[in-house]
């Protein structure tokens, strides 16, 4: 009995980290095709003065259609590495390459960033992470940092669109609730929301969005939420129940959106396989 | 099988080391509350802090001293003749005071302080493991870097703030706003420079009506920082993030100045008034 028990205990604490169903499988969209254009992928580090002392990488994916002289949509991602990761839960530049070949979205400039680190002074430390600052603070400094940083970087070297209805924010979890700041900050650069297991909860106080939706003229912004039933609860809220109340409050206030819920976790599975549904809709004409 | 046994106690010390997504349940004892301290500790104090062996440190406005209480409860007079409103011990044992306008230090063993900087008026104190000490002057809206030499320099003239606190790894400043909107987090340069400033962490704001700041802070050995707030003791995570409010010790009151302290840094002071309470967490402070 005794030799089966570590196995038993490890078997239970797994469990405990898995979810419901959450059995999403990728569909041909997200898969790498031959006869696909690829698009190409430029790395870079980006130091701010927005959020001072911060250091943060930035992918740039151009794809295989860009010309420079059609402007191209700017699709900015939160967390970036993670949504470019062809190996990973959305594998969104594989996606991009397919959906642009198909002409199922624009030519769009892909902007993969990932959170900021403040680095130590000391080689032996590690640097702090800035990415809860950046991400869960509902106020306009997420939205000035892209403004004043990131879109005149990228609108230096491409040509982009510069109205809000070319521009795109997506994030996971909290980049979720970023990705809406931003845009609800400043909706006259960012007309597209695409959220993944959003933080809407009250971990710097993003709660409060059903009721400013509710009690605010609507700004021209069209948003895809996606959730899990199986996803968190915990001191900070109960994000299905705060992405259920987004969705009310934003059909309350006759917003152009969806509100897509399956069954998992606080992960990218299931808003990874719809990514390529998502993606149309969103940059549906 | 080992290894599997390795993987598994692996995953459970991690989980159990997480500092982050902590609700107060997992900080604080079921049974325990606030406790007024009596006897040898019931007497009238102005600023507390402890030391790295776990000594609690109190300024007596009755005897203007400082008293030192070691982790087995017995208190001695360590620093005569020097009222302070903010204290900090060093990694050698010497305590700065921050009394009336003046920065004294006092070296460890040594009953009498010696000024070391006239006319900077501090109302807290902060040490690194260097030896230096930062000082926070609200009414210049300065942070001192200085030294027991009394070599001193301006690192921040922006914000008033309150309160001090450095990560365990020495990398960050955490300095209390006097409005209470805010608690900035600087990045500690080697020279002991700051630099790099925002407002990190947003403390739960007070009602309409009732002034905000935060007085008093200090770390848990995770890095989760306790602040002394007009609405209670507000502890956040690593990453900023609001765990929970503990509740005022002798409400309307709040705590001026708060320290770990005791057998493992495992309990709360907290200066209220002039009266001293204790709460023991379940984990220990830095």
């Amino acid at each position: 009995m005794n030799r089966f028990l570590p196995y038993a205990c490890f078997l239970g604490l797994f469990c405990s980290f898995t979810f419901a169903a959450d059995d999403y499988v990728l569909g041909i969209d997200s898969q790498p095709n031959l006869s696909t254009p690829k698009g190409k992928i430029e790395k870079s580090e980006w130091k701010s003065n927005i959020f001072p002392g911060t250091v943060r990488e930035m992918l740039i994916y151009v794809p295989a259609q860009y010309d420079g002289k059609t402007p191209a949509a700017v699709m900015i991602f939160q967390d970036g590495s993670s949504y470019a990761n062809e190996k990973g839960q959305f594998r969104a530049t594989i996606v991009f390459d397919n959906l642009i070949h198909q002409k199922e979205m624009p030519v769009t400039i892909g902007v993969f960033l990932n959170p900021g680190t403040v680095p130590s002074s000391n080689p032996k430390e590690k640097g702090r992470s800035n990415r809860s600052f950046e991400y869960d603070t509902p106020s306009d400094q997420y939205a000035t940092f892209l403004e004043k940083e990131i879109l005149p970087e990228i609108e230096k070297k491409y040509n982009v669109r510069k109205d809000h209805a070319g521009r795109a924010l997506c994030g996971i979890s909290s980049g979720g609730i970023c990705a809406f700041t931003a845009a609800w900050e400043r909706p006259d650069l960012f007309g597209k929301v695409l959220s993944h297991v959003g933080s809407f909860t009250n971990i710097r106080g993003g709660d409060v969005y059903p009721g400013m939706i509710r009690k605010t003229e609507k700004k021209p912004i069209r948003i895809f939420l996606q959730d899990g039933s199986n996803d968190l609860d915990n001191l900070h809220g109960h994000w299905p129940l705060a992405n259920r109340s987004m969705a009310a409050a934003l059909k309350f206030a006759k917003y152009d959106f969806v509100y897509v819920e399956g069954d998992g976790g606080h992960n990218g599975k299931h808003g990874g396989v719809i990514l390529p549904e998502s993606l149309r809709w969103l940059w549906r004409e | 099988m080992k290894r599997l046994l390795s993987c598994f106690l692996l995953l459970v010390s991690t989980t159990w080391g997480y500092s982050q997504d902590i609700p107060l349940s997992q900080i604080l004892i079921p049974s325990e509350n606030w406790t007024k301290t009596t006897s040898n500790l019931a007497g009238e104090f102005s600023a507390i802090a402890s030391d790295s062996q776990g000594a609690l440190f109190l300024a007596s406005t009755k005897s203007k001293s400082i008293l030192k209480l070691d982790s087995t409860g017995k208190t001695i007079e360590v620093v005569t003749d020097a009222p302070a409103k903010a204290l900090a011990i060093d990694s050698q044992g010497g305590i700065f005071l921050a009394s009336g306008s003046n920065i004294l230090y006092a070296t460890p063993g040594n009953a009498k302080a010696s000024m070391i900087i006239e006319g900077l008026d501090c109302v807290a104190l902060c040490t690194l493991k260097q030896g230096q000490c930062y000082g926070a002057a609200p009414t210049e809206k300065t942070i001192y870097l200085f030294d027991k030499s009394g070599a001193k320099k301006k690192v921040n003239t922006e914000d008033p703030v309150l309160s001090l606190a450095v990560s365990n790894d020495e990398t960050t400043l955490f300095a209390g706003s006097a409005d209470g909107r805010s608690i900035f987090t600087f990045r500690i340069e080697q020279n002991g420079e700051i630099t790099a400033k925002d407002r990190y962490v947003a403390p739960r704001k007070p009602l309409a009506g009732v002034n905000g700041s935060v007085p008093g802070m200090t770390l848990d050995k995770a890095n989760r920082i306790y602040a002394a707030t007009s609405l209670g003791v507000q502890v956040f995570d690593p990453t900023g993030r609001l765990c929970g409010v503990l509740l005022q010790p002798d409400f309307p009151r709040f705590a001026s100045s708060i320290a770990f302290a005791g057998t493992d840094k495992s309990t709360l002071y907290a200066l209220v008034g002039q009266s001293l309470y204790t709460r023991k967490i379940l984990f220990p402070g830095k």
